[in-house]
């Protein structure tokens, strides 16, 4: 992964100097095992950049606030699907990003790795050894098989070598899916449970949310300029929005599900609202969920940039014929 | 004060005597996440649950809070507020919590005062615990906290081992400690080097030893440098760190109506939001997000102190541990150090 870094930095330096305004990547975090979004403007600042397995975030969403300048962003397979998705929202210009595509060899799931090895870990390295991660820390080195360590998404992941960039960080990269994954294991089995269990284990988490809305800020797919949970109805002299600003299991559930059926279909399955959730609210579930059904009805969402719901077709489905 | 042992045994039983008096309000496990919660049974209680995820400053300052209801019809008005404010214990409360509740008094309490807030502090019994690990990122000890000791608590217990340190430091506490003599055995001797040691292994379990100095002087010269829209470039605008702080207090108050009734509410806000300063004629004085992020730790580093004459953070390390982007309050106190 040293390779991986010296390249990216090069790259990063030659773009820097080439017209690009602003480097979106990733530098070192101040907590153990983390990275975390890192902009560089000047060269010296592409020393900080970094490639690791702790490299979890989705950068695309940053260029939304760029959208007037040269931009180059780091892009990981489960990233780069964003990119298509807001250009073809006509939110960014595909022309004014160079995409920086690093192959992936999958992501470590951080919470797992803290529960195995402790608080304190100071890493010195990480190789990748295809099935395994082996990190080097003062005195020794662990190995971690990736089936038991990568995130969920990884397990599952088919699109690790980022196509359609500008640029390619490294060599491709073998797939890291796990064949034995099965990524709709857990929604059949809620789906098994009657109905009052369902809805136990979905008010449980609910009942959590803390309506921060880190998982809204951070989904490449809210971009709205004004968020509907933000907005006023008329009649708002009587204090009408369309979801109570209250935490209540009505309206966090009302939150959830509208958020949900607003991303459905846009989703591209970064997972970063599951990750950044501070009270671990599976939100991967539903948007697996709904994922698989609007493909179900109108078939691959790849083919259409525009998304199966924002498009209308006469050929759509329609159960009330 | 009054000082005895409780053995580990007689913690169960003492939690189920406070709790024929007492609504309890304690850390419960879910999962790996602990939350401040009424539990029914003493057997719910997890006392060295590590660090909750939202602190128990919510029980005095609940995220959403009925002020007033009101229906109106036939030309009548009736109107039902009420402030709820039960006999509680609140359990299991870490030094840099308890803190915390200093904090939010000199806001709360500040005349006029907040009549919700008040009651409940007044009707809460508050029983701290030290801790016996420190999270990685906590740095209570920067602000001259002690993980060991109960500065704000009515009764503060101390795993020294084999029971824990009782310590009754208010006529409140030592009424409950003195009430039930049968659960106590006195303290032996050599609990203060027991106490310092715990303290200083502790302390040295903070990844980082952060060193305040005066950053409110610091901070003055600093309003307009552009470090803060650097570190705004990462910050995704959400609610975390403010939702888990245990010293933020922002609140809205919103009307809700369905037809001829409604109530009145008050829910936390963030100063991060983008709607938080917006005015109604359409003016947003924080439009930019780096004004926001800057105007979050000039609060929390700098206008809680020369308002209120006590530090806006408590190192309990919880923003640092959970904020998405890895924006670190004690990197930025380095940080403005430095600069």
């Amino acid at each position: 992964m040293k390779e991986i870094t010296e390249f990216l930095r090069r790259e990063a330096a030659r773009l820097l100097s080439e017209g690009v305004e602003l480097f979106i990547g990733y530098g070192a975090g101040t907590r153990p095992v983390s990275a975390r979004p890192l902009f560089a403007t000047k060269l010296e600042e592409v020393a900080e950049l970094v490639f690791n397995p702790f490299c979890v975030h989705n950068l695309v969403k940053y260029l939304l606030r760029h959208a007037d300048r040269k931009v180059a962003v780091v892009v990981k397979g489960c990233d780069r699907p964003a990119v298509d998705r807001l250009v073809a929202e006509r939110h960014l210009d595909r022309g004014r990003i160079t995409l920086v595509g690093i192959p992936c060899g999958g992501m470590l799931a951080r919470e797992r790795l803290l529960a195995e090895l402790g608080p304190r870990l100071h890493i010195e390295a990480v190789e990748d050894r295809g099935s395994s991660f082996t990190l080097r820390f003062p005195g020794g080195e662990h190995t971690l098989e990736k089936k038991k360590y990568l995130m969920e998404k990884c397990l599952g992941c088919t699109r690790n070598n980022p196509a359609g960039v500008d640029v390619v960080i490294g060599k491709e990269v073998l797939p890291v899916a796990d064949p034995e994954h099965d990524p709709f294991k857990e929604i059949r089995e809620i789906e098994a449970l009657p109905a009052l269990e369902r809805a136990a284990f979905w008010e449980k988490f609910f009942g959590r949310c803390l309506r921060c809305y880190a998982c809204r800020e951070v989904c490449p797919a809210c971009s709205c300029t004004e968020c509907a949970f933000e907005q006023a109805v008329p009649g708002w002299q009587q204090g009408a929005t369309w979801v109570s600003k209250a935490k209540s299991l009505p309206d966090n559930y009302h939150y959830h599900l509208i958020r949900a059926f607003h991303v459905a279909g846009r989703c591209t399955g970064c997972a970063e609202c599951e990750r950044v959730c501070p009270v671990g609210i599976p939100l991967m579930l539903i948007n697996r969920k709904l994922a698989a059904e609007t493909t179900a009805l109108f078939g691959e969402a790849m083919d259409d940039p525009c998304g199966a719901l924002c498009a209308y077709s006469v050929a759509d489905p329609d159960e009330f014929e | 004060m009054v000082l005895k042992l409780l053995s580990k045994e007689r913690l169960l039983p003492f939690i189920e005597r406070l709790m024929q008096k007492f609504l309890l309000v304690a850390p419960v496990r879910e999962g790996n996440l602990t939350f401040y919660q009424p539990v029914k049974t003493a057997a719910e209680v997890a006392v060295d649950a590590p660090r909750s995820v939202v602190p128990p400053k919510e029980w005095f300052f609940p995220q959403t809070e009925e002020i007033y209801r009101y229906a109106t019809g036939s030309g009548n008005l009736s109107l039902a507020g009420k402030v709820t404010a039960p006999p509680a214990v609140l359990f299991g409360v870490r030094p840099c919590d308890l803190r915390s509740f200093d904090v939010l008094d000199a806001v709360f309490l500040h005349e006029p005062a907040d009549r919700y807030w008040a009651a409940r502090r007044e009707n809460t019994l508050l029983i701290g615990v030290s801790c016996n690990t420190a999270c990685p990122e906590c740095f209570c000890t920067a602000y001259g906290i002690s993980p060991v000791k109960g500065t704000g608590a009515d009764i503060h217990l101390t795993d020294i081992g084999t029971a824990y340190l009782a310590e009754a430091l208010t006529p409140e506490g030592e009424e409950i400690v003195l009430s039930s003599p049968e659960f106590y055995e006195e303290k032996v001797a050599g609990i203060e080097e027991v106490l310092g040691a715990k303290e200083k292994a502790l302390t040295e379990e903070f990844a980082v030893q952060v060193e305040i100095g005066d950053i409110p002087a610091k901070m003055a010269r600093l309003f307009d440098h552009p470090y803060w829209e650097e570190l705004s470039r990462r910050c995704l605008g959400c609610g975390i760190c403010t939702y888990v702080c245990p010293t933020c207090h922002c609140f809205d108050i919103t009307d809700e109506n369905r037809g001829n009734a409604g109530w009145r509410l008050r829910c936390w806000d963030a100063c991060l939001f983008r709607d938080y300063t917006l005015h109604t004629s359409g003016h947003n004085p924080r439009h930019a997000l780096h004004q926001r992020l800057r105007n979050r730790f000039f609060h929390k580093l700098k206008y809680n102190q020369d308002r209120y004459g006590i530090e806006g953070c408590v190192g309990c390390g919880r923003c640092v541990a959970l904020c998405p982007v890895n924006i670190d309050i004690r990197e930025i106190i380095a940080t403005i150090r430095r600069l």
